[in-house]
């Protein structure tokens, strides 16, 4: 037998086994799903059974121990009883007890485990709110806490083992608002918006020529052509400390370009032939991992975007 | 010199906007596949309806954003899934769901065939991430894309993870289980 098919044939088990199981149909949330029910209606009998799991899972070092992850409210404490037999009576309140901020005693028998009710930290690094873009796709960046998940309506960031996320974007014309759901593993959820505006460049009809007598043959030739934004990236990345990038490109003469990513920025203004270039230090750029740098003409709004790792050490 | 990546991936912030699906329509429709990834990852008979019945509560309390997602099912299995497989969270369902045997509410889920069991014995020794992608890939004949989109990875990451997967439990199966 393969391993394909013993794999198959194992989960052909499962499936029996949850065939042949009634589940529950009581629907979460109707207040007789019985999770609620075993808390507060019959904590007292549950507590039996909880206090010999609990011994087994400790092996005996704690008579009573209770561990668990059912969602609680911060400062609630979940502890079993010293003696089995001795049965708290079938209400909530002798088994949840609530201690803001004031440790219970210390007691070899009890553990308490608190729930994760914490939402997750999410932050939207780029773009800024309030940014206007003549670009209708836009990468969004930012990071949230490792493990998280981080949606845009239906759609999924990528999101790395450090929590930075990344997802890229259509943008409508005009404002947008793109909010950002994180949602870690128990559950927590935080949300974020950013609201941008995209504004296509409007491409101006040739404007027509003024009707005058033709030059005389001597004239300087005809009006020099505008001049289109061009940027261009020199490495990509560096090993350097500090680690830095070299931009250049073309421009309208006197636009003014700025170069900015996650770790630092600069600017720099195109000559009268129309050329830049800057020198940007991303100072603080974490090693190996890839950020974007956005160069921006602020005369037309028109962006570029490049990426950019840091391998400096120290 | 390079533009960034990613621009083929573009989506629509149009499209964001959608109605939630009913929860219980979703609940009644998803569950029993949720109890089996919690019963293949944990390995409890006792845990594995609890650790599905927390992770729909968990969805349930925020119905109003995870109806909107795409796959909320996708949601619900990436949490029953890493709540699968932390054995504090396992012996705490496993505490709660023997109290309710106690009380006679409801009868564990049955037991597998040796020869199924000693499978996902297997697939729950490996290290986390590739038991999670062997799971969605057999029991729920997952493509590549939403076993990523469940672990909340790339799709080569999963791939990676996948091979693997296949490849260890290959060497732990033996023979019988190879070939």
């Amino acid at each position: 037998m393969t391993l394909e098919q013993r794999a198959r044939a194992a989960a052909d088990g499962i499936h029996a086994a949850i065939s042949e199981a009634e589940l529950s149909s009581q629907v979460p949330g109707t207040f007789t799903h019985r999770s609620l029910a075993m808390n507060f209606v019959s904590f007292g009998t549950a507590f039996v059974a909880v206090a010999i799991v609990g011994l087994l899972a400790v092996g005996f070092r704690g008579a009573g121990t209770v561990e668990t992850t059912e969602p609680t409210v911060p400062g609630t404490i979940v502890t079993g009883v010293e003696d089995p037999a001795v049965l708290p009576p079938r209400e909530p309140a002798p088994a949840i007890t609530t201690v803001p901020e004031v440790a219970p005693p210390a007691s070899p028998t009890t553990t308490m485990v608190f729930a994760d009710v914490t939402p997750p930290a999410l932050q939207i690094l780029q773009p800024l709110d309030g940014a206007t873009f003549t670009d209708r796709v836009l990468r969004f960046e930012g990071t949230t806490e490792p493990g998280a998940m981080v949606m845009a309506g239906r759609y999924a960031a990528e999101v790395d083992a450090g929590g930075r996320w990344a997802i890229v974007l259509i943008l409508s014309e005009g404002s947008n608002r793109a909010t950002f759901i994180a949602t870690d593993g128990a559950g927590n959820v935080a949300e974020s918006s950013v609201t941008v505006t995209y504004e296509p460049v409007v491409e101006q009809p040739p404007a027509e020529p003024p009707k005058t007598e033709p030059p005389p043959k001597d004239d300087p030739p005809p009006p020099e052509q505008e001049i289109e934004f061009t940027a261009h990236q020199v490495y990509g990345s560096c090993s350097e400390s500090p680690p830095f990038d070299e931009f250049y490109g073309t421009a309208a003469p006197g636009s003014r370009i700025v170069v900015f990513g996650a770790y630092g920025e600069a600017d720099a203004v195109a000559d009268a032939q129309g050329k830049w270039s800057v020198r940007v230090v991303f100072a603080g750029a974490p090693y190996g991992e890839a950020f974007v740098v956005t160069v921006k003409n602020t005369k037309t709004g028109a962006t570029r975007m490049f990426e950019f790792v840091s391998y400096a050490v120290g | 010199m390079q533009p960034i990546p990613g621009f083929d991936e573009v989506q629509s912030i149009e499209e964001v906007v959608a109605l939630p699906e009913r929860f219980d329509v979703f609940y009644r429709r998803e569950f029993a596949a949720v109890v089996g990834l919690a019963y293949a990852l944990s390995g409890s008979r006792m845990a594995a309806e609890d650790l599905a019945q927390e992770a729909f509560m968990a969805a349930h309390q925020q119905w109003e954003k995870i109806g909107r997602y795409d796959k909320p099912g996708a949601w619900v299995r990436r949490v029953v899934a890493n709540k699968s497989v932390s054995l504090i969270r396992r012996r705490a369902s496993e505490a709660r769901a023997l109290a309710r045997v106690a009380l006679r509410r409801r009868e564990a889920l049955p037991a597998l065939e040796p020869v199924d069991a000693e499978f996902w014995d297997a697939v729950r020794s490996l290290p986390r991430r590739q038991s999670q992608a062997i799971a969605l890939h057999y029991l729920e004949d997952r493509p590549v894309a939403e076993i990523a989109e469940i672990l909340g990875c790339a799709v080569n990451t999963a791939k990676v993870h996948l091979h693997k997967g296949r490849a260890n439990l290959a060497s732990r199966l033996g023979p019988e289980g190879a070939s």
